[in-house]
């Protein structure tokens, strides 16, 4: 497996060639600073870029082409981690040496950046009929995760705990701000993310990396240099403890706590923080939540943790009975007084350490896993795998109680089953 | 050591025998680090009624799943899962409604993992209180199916397609039997279906064939099984007529959805093999309702629909084409559905390109030890045998195929199903 990063002065392109895979991965990354970009009209104007292009119309048409590729997968999509925006357009292709057709490489590339060079727009202006299918689209699908009571409760979480910050905008955006958006003012949306975006390649696969970064300078010219320095770390305000209890229409009570991090250091971020999750509630069933709540109280039947390193935040989360909470709640905190105490045992700390390891050599076998850890590592020094293997078995109980009392529980939320006698 | 060579995509699948009846399948790629272990009962969520020694003997629904619950706890009341937690690995299990998995996925003590899995699975011990303690746990399982509306769609349909089969009811059971479930019940099930001779293993990613067969063996060998008495599973009179041709759902959901399915006895396709069949059928689906028709094309763009969607698959005697669609408007796209199932177009530049696809997909498909081992415990429960000429079976449809097997479909028994938001205060 061979590292190798090209440095241009509009983009930058980060390949790794090895032979492990069957498949190669392509990814244009759009970065910039989540906070000077609208995130509804972003989520939109990348769902059309997906959609349709001046080559190909429509959906249909792009599809066709891709079924023609071999059923090359064409995906657009909108990540953040910190303050970093990211808006990624990728194919996903055969092994060229699985093709009869020499030139299938290049054709892949010539399509994706032919999607991303030549949008819909027509007569100065995005495509009125795509615009409108992809906006009503998207109005609609913004109130699914209703469906999904544990979706929802997170989001009300988040909602409460962080309101206008970064940490609490969904990346779908919001109805109020979708409503009035124009056709004209995306096509200004997608100039401003062309123009002031840091631009970063991702290329994974059994290559020959120099003739694709030719390729690649034959089909994509992005003029403008982006030095701005983006943060990665989103430090939200410590907020006082509060309890929010709601009703709702669902068959089983959510019960929500959700904590916040200070002063974490880039050890405790990435090679602590990931035990502690383990330790506490995301290590199948032995950890401390399913220990207490599943195993020894049959309170519920999922529990565990989610939760970001770059907004600094957890969620430990359960569905149960609501008569029940009251239980769940003395359970919970019993296993964060536990964490902060240090009561872990020694044995069960080394089984984390060797599951996580071993995880890790499962993420190495993940085409995205390699190269995503890759590119995070360049740009925001993120942990790289080797560093998780030095650094992970060095860890100490110590290390673990001292990261748990830097949590302040924050956000009690408790989504209520509805009554029984009220319904079906 | 048996080596079956998949025709046309350069690989091999291993096959052995224990002396007991246990078969072991072997897939190796030495390129990545991961190995999957699954041993599958041949027996599940549907296996609710069946004779065994001459008596008839009926289960309540929903005993293979908490046996399955039950089978994941040691004797100490630990988890067992947490015991391939200290081996480096994951570990799950699932009730589907033919069978029951347990599997591992690790990159170390591949010897270990293994002997673990068969151990799990040889003469439990049935306790008390770890039955009644695992019951609170899989009645909120419950609970949370019934905030699931896919779930909710998915039986509502099966009720109205089916008047017999035992699909008709969630896998899980009703709270009722999930309450009544007894030591008894779960401990027949265990002796009837729990024997080497109605299982398999199979092992794939970075191993050796060669050992993970001795290992198996080897373990198997120091096991006692009594004889298998091959239970007859209740053979169910199901009529080819549908239960109802219209239903409504009220449930949690934002947006209406409109499900339109169809019955189709397999006696119609006694000369055709399934896994071309099903081929046949979804190429034909997606070439008509996926996204490079031009139908759905002029649904989206008139807004007709959100999504819009369709399968096929087989349950028992009955072949089930379902079209889906998220939709503000179902009364409208009813009809235009309706119209379309009976007029599809079967365009030979269209099957190609599919078919060209499909052929990319399976070559891909054939790295990931997850995947590959999840399809060949598909296929060796749903077909009974490993397909080994699945890429040539693709290359060889023909149109003359194609038309061949949709005039042997009869649009006759089609249930519609639309499901609706629930308003609090209108049920």
């Amino acid at each position: 497996m061979k590292k190798k990063m090209y440095d241009y002065d509009g983009y930058k392109i980060y390949t790794i060639k090895t032979d492990k895979f069957k498949n190669c991965y392509i990814e244009v990354n759009f970065r910039e600073d989540a906070r000077k970009v609208n995130i509804t009209k972003r989520n939109l104007l990348c769902n059309l870029m997906t959609y349709t292009s001046l080559k190909y119309p429509t959906k249909r048409e792009m599809r066709i082409h891709s079924e023609e590729l071999y059923n090359l997968v064409f995906e657009g999509s909108v990540n953040r981690s910190g303050y970093n925006l990211f808006t990624n357009f990728s194919i996903d292709i055969l092994d060229p040496k699985f093709v009869k057709e020499k030139d299938y490489l290049e054709k892949s590339i010539e399509f994706l950046f032919e999607v991303i060079n030549h949008p819909h727009i027509e007569n100065n202006t995005f495509n009125e009929r795509s615009f409108s299918i992809i906006k009503e689209r998207i109005l609609e699908g913004l109130e699914i995760y209703k469906e999904k009571p544990l979706s929802y409760a997170a989001i009300r979480c988040k909602e409460e705990m962080f309101g206008d910050s970064i940490s609490g905008v969904r990346l779908s955006g919001n109805k109020e701000e979708l409503l009035p958006l124009t056709k004209e003012e995306l096509k200004e949306e997608y100039l401003s993310m062309m123009a002031s975006a840091h631009c970063d390649i991702l290329i994974i696969g059994d290559l020959d990396m120099d003739d694709v970064v030719k390729k690649i300078k034959k089909y994509f010219h992005k003029p403008s240099i982006v030095t701005e320095e983006i943060p990665f770390i989103v430090e939200n305000k410590i907020k006082a403890y509060q309890e929010i209890e709601e009703e709702s229409k669902y068959n089983q009570t959510q019960l929500l706590l959700m904590y916040q991090l200070e002063n974490i250091t880039r050890k405790e971020r990435f090679f602590i923080a990931p035990l502690f999750q383990r330790i506490l509630g995301n290590a199948g069933m032995t950890d401390k939540l399913k220990k207490y709540l599943r195993e020894e109280n049959s309170l519920c039947y999922y529990c565990g943790i989610s939760g970001s390193t770059s907004d600094l935040y957890g969620i430990i989360y359960t569905g149960l009975s609501y008569e029940n909470t009251n239980l769940a709640i003395k359970y919970i905190k019993k296993a964060l007084n536990e964490m902060k105490n240090g009561e872990i045992e020694e044995n069960f700390l080394e089984v984390q350490k060797n599951k996580f390891l071993s995880d890790l050599r499962l993420r190495e076998d993940s085409i995205y896993g390699l190269i995503d850890n890759y590119y995070l590592h360049e740009i925001a020094n993120f942990a790289t795998f080797e560093e998780l293997k030095e650094e992970i078995p060095t860890i100490k109980v110590e290390d673990i109680s001292k990261f748990s009392n830097k949590l302040h529980e924050s956000l009690l939320y408790i989504l209520k089953e509805e009554e029984q006698n009220e319904t079906n | 050591m048996k080596q079956i060579k998949l025709k046309k995509l350069e690989e091999t699948i291993y096959m052995d025998k224990c002396e007991n009846g246990l078969e072991i399948y072997v897939w190796v790629n030495k390129k990545v680090n991961t190995f999957k272990g699954t041993y599958v009962i041949k027996a599940g969520a549907d296996d609710v009624i069946f004779t065994k020694n001459k008596k008839e003997c009926t289960l309540p629904h929903g005993v293979a799943h908490y046996l399955e619950h039950i089978m994941c706890k040691n004797i100490d009341n630990t988890s067992l899962l947490g015991k391939f937690n200290e081996l480096g690995s994951y570990s799950n299990a699932a009730t589907y409604p033919d069978k029951t998995v347990y599997e591992f996925v690790g990159t170390e003590n591949l010897k270990e993992n293994l002997e673990l899995l068969l151990d799990s699975i040889y003469q439990k011990k049935f306790i008390k209180e770890h039955i009644e303690g695992e019951r609170g746990p899989i009645l909120e399982e419950s609970r949370m199916k019934k905030d699931n509306p896919s779930t909710l769609n998915y039986f509502e349909m099966n009720n109205s397609l089916f008047w017999k089969y035992p699909c008709r009811i969630i896998g899980l059971g009703t709270e009722e039997d999930i309450k009544k479930i007894t030591e008894k019940d779960l401990e027949t099930f265990y002796q009837t279906f729990y024997h080497p001779e109605n299982s398999f293993v199979v092992v794939t990613g970075n191993v050796d064939p060669i050992e993970v067969i001795y290992t198996i063996k080897e373990k198997e060998k120091q096991k006692k099984y009594k004889k298998y008495l091959m239970p007859i599973r209740k053979k169910y009179k199901e009529p080819n007529k549908i239960v109802t041709n219209y239903k409504e759902l009220y449930t949690n959901i934002e947006i209406p959805r409109v499900t339109l399915a169809i019955k189709v006895s397999m006696k119609n396709f006694k000369d055709i093999e399934e896994v071309l069949l099903l081929n046949i059928i979804n190429l034909v689906l997606a070439s008509n309702f996926g996204v490079t028709s031009l139908f759905k094309e002029s649904i989206l763009e008139k807004k007709l629909a959100v999504t819009l969607g369709s399968s096929a698959y087989i349950e028992r005697d009955y072949l089930i084409i379902q079209i889906a669609a998220k939709t503000k408007y179902p009364e409208e796209l009813l009809p235009i559905l309706q119209e379309k199932i009976k007029n599809l177009e079967l365009i030979e530049k269209d099957m190609k390109r599919k078919i060209k696809s499909e052929i990319a997909n399976l070559v891909l498909s054939y790295e990931d030890p997850e995947n590959v081992n999840d399809m060949l415990v598909y296929s060796l429960v749903r077909f009974g045998k490993i397909i080994e000429n699945e890429k040539e079976i693709l290359e060889k449809i023909t149109m003359e195929e194609i038309n061949n097997v949709f005039s042997k479909i009869n649009l006759k028994e089609q249930i519609v199903l639309i499901t609706k938001p629930r308003k609090k205060d209108e049920i």
